[in-house]
C-alpha cells in the first residue's frame, strides 16, 4: 500500500508538470496578451501598455516566462493577477472558492443521491411505470437547454411564486453593514460540515467496534445521525450570525436543486444499470432465500455492490467542483471559480487562469488517486500493489 | 480440523411423520408468448429426517420445484393450483411477510453454484451474521451470534478465524462448506440443496455430500437434494424422483428407482450417466432435445423421444401410479422397461 | 465626479467587449440606431428634476464585480473597470466636472471659471480656487492641499491608466497649493484647452484626501513596490468628498455606498443642455447587486428588485419588448460614444494609395447594409465625432463629408465613380468592370438595357497584378454587424476586379494582430485592412483623433503620417478657446475623411431599462445612463 502510494504520487507529480505545462502553453498561445484590454482607450497612452508589458514580465523571451513561471509554481507562488493586479493569484481564487465549493458540493451531493436513490427505486421495481417516467423525466432534464431550464426555475420559483431569491448568493438589502463577510461564512460552513462528516464517520467506526447487538447499533447509529445533524443545525441556530447563515442557505436552494435535477439523470442511469446488474446475481436470490427483508436486499446487497461505479463517478466529479460550472455560475450570478476561469481567460490573465486550471489538475489526480483507494474499500477482491 | 456438530440443536425424528407434502402443485411462467407449464401436477413427500432426491436434465423443472417450495419465484411466475405444506401448514397461503420469516428458519438453500452465493463486497460471517439479525433479532449479543457462527464452521470443518475472511479468499470448497454452514444457522426443518456440488471437483464433491449427509442426519433434519447427475445423489438419498418436463415421472425409494427405473426416461437418464462408484455400465445414448413447454407434447411428455411410445402415449396422459412398494411411475409401458434393457444389453 | 465617469467608463469597445458580462457581447450590435426619441413619453421631459422625492436605496444592477475599494486603483490600470467606475467614481470630486446631459465643463469643487493661464517667464502658470464650504465627508475640509498632494503622489508613485492622463507630466511641472484654497499649477509649455479646461487633467483630476491616504502614502514609500502597496491598500474607511461614501463590499455579491451627509452641492441648481435639474443625492443608500447575465437582471428588474441596469454596452435588444410592455419598467435607447470603421495600412500598397482608398470606400453602400442586410439596427456613419456629443457634433460639417463621400449613391452610382477614380489614378484590369448592353459592347456608365459586369484582375498603375488582399474582421459570433460588412465590403470589391478576401477572425487575435509591435514599441501593422470598433473617451474633450492617427500616436496602428493633420491636432490639443478647438477638430474631420485611415461605417445605440420607481431629470445622454453612473446623485423616486 505504501509502495504503491509512493509511486502513484511521484506519477502524480510528473503528470501534473507536463498537465501545467500544457496549460501555460495552451495559454500563451491565445492571441494577444492583457495589455490588448487597453488598446484603444484613447485616455491611455500606448506607453501604458509597454510599461504594463515590462511590469508583468511579459516582455521576456517565451522561455524565460516558463523557467519563471514553473519554479515559482514549486515554490509555492503562483504569481500575481493580470487583470487583479495587485492581488496574489492564490489569493484571487481563495476568495472566490468557497462559494463554488459550496453550491457545487451540496449541488454534486444532492445530484448524486437523488440519482443513487432513484436509480435503486426504479431499477428494483423494474418494468414500472414510474420506471419510464424517472428515465424519461431524467433523460430530459439532462438533455434539455440548461441556461433556458435555469431561468424557468428562476421565473416559476423566483419570480412567479416568490419562494426563493431570483439569483445571487446573498441579499444585498439584509447584508448591507453586516459584520460578517460572506467568504469567511461560507469557509465556516465548508468546515462546520466537514468536522461533522468526521465525527460521524469516527463514530460508525466506534459504534460497529462497540456495539453488542444488533438493536444497539441501529439505535446509536440513529443517535449519531440525530446528534451530528442536529449539532449542527444547532451551531448554526446558535451562530451570531444565523439570519446570513439562512439567507446564504435560502440562496442555495434554487441554483442546487436546479443543478441537481440537470445532473442526477446521469447517476440514475448508471445506477440502473449497475443495479440490474447485481439483482441478476446469485448472491440476491440467496439473499433473498436467507428471509432477509426488501428493503435489505435492495439497500445492502443490490445497491451496494451498484455503488462501485457511482462512487468512482462522484469522486471524480467532486475533483472538477472547483472548476464550477460556468453557465451555472452566471446563470445564478454565483460568481466562483468557474466565472473567474472565463474572465481570466477572456483577458489573457494567464497566471490566474493556469492557477485555476491547476488547482483544478491537483483535485483531479488527488480524486483519481482516493477513487482508486475507495474502491478497495468498496470491492475487497480489489488489492491495490 | 475438527468436524462437530456438538452444541448444535438436533431434533427428534420420527420418519413416519410427514414433514413438507408437495401436493398437485402445478405452477406456470407467463411469458409474452403464453404460459410455461414449468411444474405440471407434482406431488411428493418428505418425511422427517428424509432425504429427497430430484433428477432430471436441466429445464425439467427441478430447480422451479425447489423455488416453488421457498416461494422465491420470479413475478411472473403463477401458482395456479396444488398446496406446499410444511407440518401441515400450507406455505401457499402465507402473506409475503409470514412467508419471509419462514425462510430460513424453516427451510434453508444450498444454492446451484455455491461460488456466487456470497456477495462478495462483505465478510463471510457478515452475511451469516445477516441470518441471525434477522430471524432472532434482538435474541443475541455479537458474542453470542459470534460463538454460535464458530460452532456452525466447525461442524463444517471450517476454522473460526474465516468468519473475518471474504468470500474470495476461500476455495471453492470452503465456500461451499461455508454455504452450508450458513444453512444450518437457525437449525431449520428442512434443507434444499440444489446442485450442491456441481462446480466443485469429484472428490471435493464426495467430501461435501458425505459431510452434508452426515450433519443431517445427526441434526435429525430433511433434505431435498436436486442434480442433474442421479449417480451422485442416488448415494445420499432415500428416496428419488425423476422429473421431466415439469412433470413427475416417477418417485420411489432410491434402492428401487436407482436399481430399476421404470420409466423409460429415467431409465434412459441412468444409462446415459457414467458413475463412478456404481458397476461399471453401458451408456445409452438419450436422443433428442426436451420438449418445449410453452406448447407441451399431448398425453405423455416424453413420448416423441420415448422408445415405448404407441399412440395412446400421445393422446392420453398416464398418472403417477404406485407398482408396489412406494414406487410410483407415469408410464403406459412401463413393465416394458427391462426389456428395454435386455435389449440393450444384447 | 461625472468626469471621472467618462474617464473610467471610456475605454474602446475593445476592452469593453473582451471584460464584459459573458452575455453581453451581442448587446452592441442588437441596439437600434435610435437617438432617443424612442424613449417613453414620460421620461422625454427634461425639466422634471428635483421633483421627486427623497428615497431609501437606490439600486443599481451590474455585471461584474466591484473588484477594488481604492479610488487610485481605480483609476490607474487593474482597478480600471467601468464596474469599478460606476461605484467608486459618486464617491470623488474634482476641481471641475462635466455636466450631463451637455457635456459642459463646468466647476464642481472650484470656486468658478477656469482663469486663463499667465506667463511667467519661461513658464505658464494657471491657478484655481476651491469653494472654501466644501467638506469631506468626515467632515474635514477639501482643500488645495489635497490636489496637490494627489498630484504629488500619482507622479511620484508613477500611477498609469487614467492617472497619467490626469498628471500630463509632459507639460504640467508642478502642483503646489499656494493657500488652503489656491492650487497653482506650473506649465513648461502654454497649455491648449486639453491641459487647461476641458480635457483631462489637473483640473478634472478627482481629488484624494491627504488626511486619510497621507499616511498610507508614506508607509508605501517604504516598502519594494510603492505603487502596488498603494493600490492594494484599502479605501474602504476613505472619507468622500463626491455625493456617495463607499459602505459595504461583498465581494461577488454587491457593492453599497450611502449618501454623502456632508456632500457640498447638495441642493444647488444645476444647469446642463436645456436641463435644470437639483443635485441630490436622493437616495439615503447605493446598492450594486452584481449579476451573473441580462435574463436574470431583466427578471430581477421586473421583480422590483433593481432599479437600473448599469452596462457599458447597453442591453440586449431581445429582453425590449418585454421591457416595454411591463408598465412599470422603461427602455430608454442614446447614441453611443463610439463608431466602428474599416482601416486600411497605409504602410502597404494598394492601401497607401488615396484613389484606390477613395475608390475602395465609395463602393461601401452603408445605408444599404444598415437598412437592408441589418434590418436597421445598426445606422451609417460618415464622421467619426458622435452625433449624440452635442457640444461638439456639427451638423452642416457633418452633412457635407457625408456628401463627398457619396451617402445616397446607388450601387451603379459607386460602381462608375469608383471605376473612374481607378481609371484615372492609371490602374486597368484583365477583365474591365463595366456595363454591357445586348451586343456586349462596354460602357463605363450605367444607363437603360445596360447590365454590370464584374471586372477581374485588377493591374496597377505600374502594370502590377494586384495580390490578393485580406479583409480581417471579427466573427458573426462575435458581432454579426462588423461581420457582415465585412463580407458585404468584399463582395461589392471583388466585383470591381480588386481581388480582396474577408476574413472573420477571432476578437481577441484581431486585436493582438492589428495591435502587434516591435521591441521598439512601434506598429508593426501586419494587415491590410481591418474591422474593429472603439469608443472614445472623454466627450468634453474629444483627444482621440490624435492618438488614432497622429503621426506616432498612441493608436495609430494604420501608419497614417500626414503633417497636415498633425498639424490640426497640435491646434486642437492647443487651443485655448473652444472656438479654436472646434475649428481644428472639424478640421480633422474633415482631413480623415479625405485620407481615410479609417472609414466610419456604422454605429448602434445603447439601451438600457429602468424601473419606473425612479425618475432622472432627463434620459437623453450621450452613452446613456451609465455614462453618469446612473445618475447617484440627482436620481429621484417617483
Amino acid at each position: 500500500m505504501i509502495r504503491f502510494l509512493a509511486r502513484r504520487l511521484v506519477q502524480m507529480a510528473l503528470l501534473f508538470v507536463v498537465f501545467l505545462s500544457i496549460v501555460w502553453l495552451l495559454l500563451q498561445a491565445m492571441p494577444g496578451d492583457i495589455s490588448d484590454t487597453l488598446v484603444g482607450n484613447p485616455d491611455i497612452p500606448r506607453e501604458v501598455r509597454f510599461e504594463l508589458r515590462q511590469r508583468l514580465g511579459l516582455d521576456q523571451p517565451l522561455h524565460i516566462q516558463y523557467i519563471t513561471y514553473i519554479t515559482n509554481f514549486f515554490r509555492g507562488e503562483m504569481g500575481v493577477s493580470f487583470s487583479r493586479y495587485p492581488a496574489d493569484v492564490s489569493t484571487v481564487i481563495w476568495q472566490h472558492l468557497p462559494r463554488t465549493i459550496v453550491l457545487f458540493l451540496t449541488a454534486t451531493v444532492f445530484a448524486f443521491w437523488l440519482g443513487f436513490k432513484s436509480g435503486k427505486l426504479i431499477a428494483w421495481g423494474r418494468g414500472g411505470r414510474s420506471e419510464q417516467a424517472f428515465i424519461l423525466g431524467g433523460v430530459f432534464l439532462q438533455t434539455v437547454f440548461y441556461p433556458w431550464f435555469a431561468i424557468v426555475m428562476m421565473w416559476v420559483f423566483g419570480f412567479y411564486l416568490g419562494w426563493f431569491p431570483i439569483s445571487r448568493f446573498i441579499d444585498a438589502r439584509l447584508w448591507q453593514g453586516s459584520p460578517y463577510d460572506a467568504n469567511d461564512l461560507f469557509e465556516q460552513m465548508i468546515l462546520s460540515t466537514l468536522l461533522v462528516t468526521v465525527v460521524y464517520v469516527v463514530g460508525r467506526v466506534l459504534i460497529k467496534r462497540f456495539a453488542t447487538t444488533v438493536t444497539m447499533e441501529a439505535r446509536l447509529r440513529q443517535a449519531l445521525v440525530l446528534v451530528t445533524v442536529g449539532g449542527l443545525i444547532l451551531f448554526w441556530y446558535l451562530h451570531p450570525a444565523r439570519t446570513y447563515v439562512a439567507d446564504i442557505a435560502h440562496h442555495t436552494v434554487l441554483p442546487v436543486v436546479t443543478l441537481g435535477l440537470v445532473t442526477f439523470g446521469a447517476t440514475m442511469l448508471l445506477t440502473r444499470s449497475a443495479m440490474l446488474e447485481t439483482l441478476g446475481e446469485d448472491y440476491i436470490l440467496t439473499a433473498r432465500a436467507k428471509g432477509l427483508p426488501d428493503r435489505v436486499i435492495r439497500d445492502r446487497h443490490a445497491a451496494r455492490n451498484a455503488m462501485l461505479p457511482v462512487t468512482t463517478s462522484l469522486v471524480l466529479s467532486l475533483a472538477f467542483v472547483i472548476g464550477g460550472g460556468i453557465v451555472t455560475e452566471s446563470v445564478f450570478s454565483w460568481p466562483g471559480t468557474g466565472q473567474l476561469l472565463l474572465q481570466a481567460v477572456m483577458v489573457s490573465d494567464i497566471p490566474l487562469a493556469a492557477g485555476i486550471l491547476a488547482v483544478t489538475g491537483v483535485l483531479a489526480l488527488v480524486g483519481h488517486l482516493v477513487a482508486d483507494v475507495l474502491y478497495t474499500v468498496l470491492d475487497p477482491r480489489i488489492r491495490i500493489t | 480440523m475438527t468436524i462437530s456438530v456438538e452444541n448444535l440443536e438436533t431434533r427428534q425424528v420420527d420418519p413416519t411423520k410427514p414433514l413438507l407434502e408437495v401436493d398437485r402443485l402445478v405452477m406456470h411462467y407467463k411469458i409474452k408468448a403464453g404460459e410455461v407449464s414449468a411444474v405440471e401436477d407434482v406431488t411428493f413427500t418428505v418425511h422427517q429426517g428424509e432425504a429427497v432426491g430430484l433428477v432430471g436434465e436441466s429445464g425439467c423443472g427441478k430447480t422451479s420445484v425447489a423455488l416453488s417450495l421457498m416461494r422465491l419465484l420470479p413475478n411472473n411466475a403463477e401458482y395456479v393450483s396444488g398446496q406446499i405444506r410444511l407440518d401441515g401448514e400450507d406455505l401457499l397461503q402465507l402473506t409475503d411477510e409470514e412467508m419471509r420469516t419462514r425462510r430460513w428458519k424453516d427451510i434453508a438453500m444450498v444454492f446451484q453454484g455455491a461460488m456466487n452465493s456470497w456477495n462478495p463486497v462483505y465478510r463471510v460471517g457478515d452475511q451469516i451474521r445477516e441470518v441471525l439479525d434477522t430471524h432472532f433479532r434482538g435474541q443475541m449479543t455479537y458474542e453470542q451470534q459470534r460463538e454460535h457462527m464458530e460452532r456452525l464452521f466447525a461442524a463444517v470443518g471450517l476454522p473460526g478465524e474465516m468468519l473475518d475472511r471474504y468470500p474470495h479468499e476461500f476455495s471453492g470448497g470452503m465456500r461451499q462448506r461455508a454455504v452450508i454452514a450458513m444453512a444450518l444457522a437457525c437449525s431449520p426443518q428442512l434443507i434444499i440443496a440444489d446442485e450442491p456440488t456441481t462446480a466443485l471437483d469429484v472428490i471435493v464433491q464426495d467430501q461435501i455430500l458425505k459431510e452434508l449427509k452426515r450433519i443431517q442426519t445427526e441434526l435429525g433434519m430433511s433434505i431435498i437434494y436436486i442434480s442433474h447427475d442421479i449417480a451422485v445423489i442416488a448415494e445420499v438419498t432415500d428416496s428419488l424422483g425423476v422429473m421431466y418436463a415439469g412433470k413427475l415421472v416417477e418417485y420411489g425409494p432410491t434402492t428401487e428407482v436407482f436399481a430399476r427405473p421404470k420409466h423409460p426416461y429415467a431409465y434412459l437418464l441412468l444409462k446415459s450417466t457414467p458413475s463412478i462408484t456404481g458397476p461399471r455400465r453401458q451408456l445409452a445414448p438419450l436422443e433428442g432435445e426436451p420438449p418445449d413447454l410453452l406448447a407441451p407434447p399431448t398425453g405423455c411428455r416424453f413420448h416423441p423421444r420415448c422408445p415405448f411410445a404407441t399412440e395412446r402415449c400421445a393422446i392420453e396422459e398416464p398418472p403417477l401410479a404406485d407398482i408396489g412398494g412406494g414406487h410410483r411411475v407415469a408410464c403406459w409401458h412401463w413393465e416394458q422397461v427391462p426389456d428395454l434393457e435386455e435389449a440393450l444389453l444384447r | 465626479m461625472v468626469a471621472a465617469a467618462c474617464t473610467g467608463g471610456g475605454t474602446a469597445d475593445t476592452t469593453a467587449d473582451t471584460t464584459g458580462d459573458t452575455t453581453g457581447e451581442t448587446t452592441e450590435e442588437t441596439t437600434p440606431p435610435d437617438t432617443g426619441e424612442d424613449t417613453t413619453p414620460e421620461d422625454t421631459t427634461g425639466d422634471t428634476g428635483g421633483a421627486g422625492g427623497e428615497f431609501d436605496t437606490y439600486t443599481l444592477g451590474i455585471f461584474q464585480d466591484v473588484t477594488t475599494d481604492n479610488a487610485w486603483n481605480m483609476l490607474d490600470t487593474a482597478g480600471n473597470t467601468v464596474w469599478n467606475s460606476y461605484f467608486l467614481d459618486p464617491t470623488t470630486a474634482s476641481a471641475y466636472q462635466i455636466a450631463l446631459p451637455g457635456l459642459e465643463v463646468v466647476p464642481e469643487l472650484a470656486a468658478g471659471e477656469l482663469p486663463p493661464v499667465t506667463q511667467e517667464g519661461d513658464v505658464w502658470v494657471g491657478e484655481f480656487t476651491l469653494r472654501d464650504d466644501a467638506t469631506w465627508s468626515d467632515g474635514e475640509p477639501i482643500t488645495a492641499h489635497d490636489v496637490a498632494f494627489t498630484w504629488n503622489t500619482a507622479v511620484e508613485f508613477e500611477l498609469i491608466g487614467n492617472w497619467e492622463d490626469f498628471t500630463d507630466t509632459d507639460i504640467v511641472t508642478s502642483v503646489e497649493a499656494v493657500d488652503d484654497y489656491t492650487v497653482r499649477v506650473t506649465f513648461n509649455a502654454e497649455p491648449g484647452l486639453a491641459v487647461w479646461g476641458l480635457g483631462n487633467s489637473v483640473p478634472l483630476m478627482p481629488i484624494m484626501p491627504e488626511h486619510y491616504w497621507g499616511p498610507i502614502v508614506e508607509e508605501a514609500r517604504g516598502t519594494e513596490n510603492p505603487r502596488e502597496t498603494l493600490l492594494a491598500a484599502s479605501g474602504a474607511e476613505a472619507p468622500a468628498a463626491g455625493p456617495t461614501v463607499f459602505a459595504d463590499r461583498q465581494e461577488g455579491s454587491f457593492a453599497a455606498s450611502s449618501a454623502n451627509p456632508n456632500y457640498f452641492a447638495k441642493g444647488e441648481e444645476m444647469t446642463s443642455g436645456d436641463v435644470t435639474y437639483t443635485v441630490g443625492p436622493f437616495a439615503q443608500n447605493f446598492q450594486f447587486p452584481l449579476y451573473g447575465g441580462q435574463d436574470q437582471a431583466v427578471l430581477a428588474l421586473a421583480n422590483g428588485e433593481v432599479d437600473l441596469l448599469l452596462n457599458p454596452l447597453g442591453m440586449q435588444q431581445g429582453f425590449r419588448e418585454q421591457v416595454e410592455s411591463n408598465p412599470d419598467l422603461t427602455a430608454v435607447v442614446n447614441p453611443t460614444n463610439g463608431y466602428r470603421f474599416l482601416a486600411f495600412n497605409h504602410a502597404r500598397a494598394p492601401m497607401s494609395d488615396p484613389a484606390f482608398r477613395d475608390a475602395f470606400s465609395i463602393l461601401i453602400n452603408k445605408e444599404f447594409v444598415t437598412e437592408q442586410l441589418l434590418q436597421g439596427v445598426a445606422f451609417p456613419l460618415y464622421v467619426i465625432l458622435p452625433e449624440g456629443n452635442t457640444a461638439w457634433y456639427n451638423e452642416e460639417v457633418a452633412a457635407q463629408i457625408a456628401e463627398e463621400q457619396g451617402a445616397g449613391l446607388d450601387d451603379d452610382a459607386r460602381r462608375a465613380e469608383a471605376k473612374r477614380i481607378l481609371v484615372e489614378a492609371g490602374y486597368s484590369w484583365e477583365t474591365e468592370p463595366g456595363w454591357v448592353d445586348s451586343d456586349g459592347n462596354l460602357s463605363d456608365e450605367p444607363g437603360e438595357g445596360l447590365s454590370f459586369q464584374p471586372g477581374e484582375g485588377l493591374i496597377d498603375p505600374d502594370g502590377n497584378p494586384i495580390e490578393s488582399l485580406e479583409l480581417i474582421h471579427p466573427t458573426a459570433g462575435y458581432d454579426p454587424l462588423r461581420a457582415t460588412f465585412g463580407s458585404y465590403i468584399a463582395g461589392v470589391a471583388q466585383e470591381m476586379g480588386i481581388p480582396v478576401v474577408s476574413v472573420p477572425t477571432d476578437f481577441n487575435k484581431i486585436v493582438a494582430d492589428v495591435f502587434a509591435v516591435d521591441e521598439n514599441n512601434e506598429y508593426t501593422s501586419p494587415f491590410d485592412m481591418f474591422i474593429l470598433g472603439y469608443s472614445l473617451g472623454n466627450p468634453t474633450f474629444p483627444t482621440f483623433h490624435q492618438s488614432f492617427f497622429g503621426t506616432d500616436a498612441s493608436d495609430n496602428n494604420t501608419q497614417y503620417s500626414n503633417e497636415e493633420f498633425d498639424a490640426a491636432a497640435a491646434a486642437f490639443a492647443s487651443a485655448s478657446s473652444v472656438e479654436e478647438a472646434y475649428e481644428a477638430l472639424w478640421e480633422m474631420e474633415r482631413i480623415i475623411a479625405r485620407d481615410k485611415p479609417h472609414v466610419p461605417l456604422f454605429d448602434t445605440g445603447i439601451l438600457e431599462f429602468y424601473n419606473n420607481r425612479v425618475q432622472f431629470p432627463f434620459t437623453e445622454t450621450l452613452s446613456g445612463l451609465q455614462f453618469g453612473s446612473g445618475m447617484q446623485e440627482f436620481v429621484t423616486a417617483r
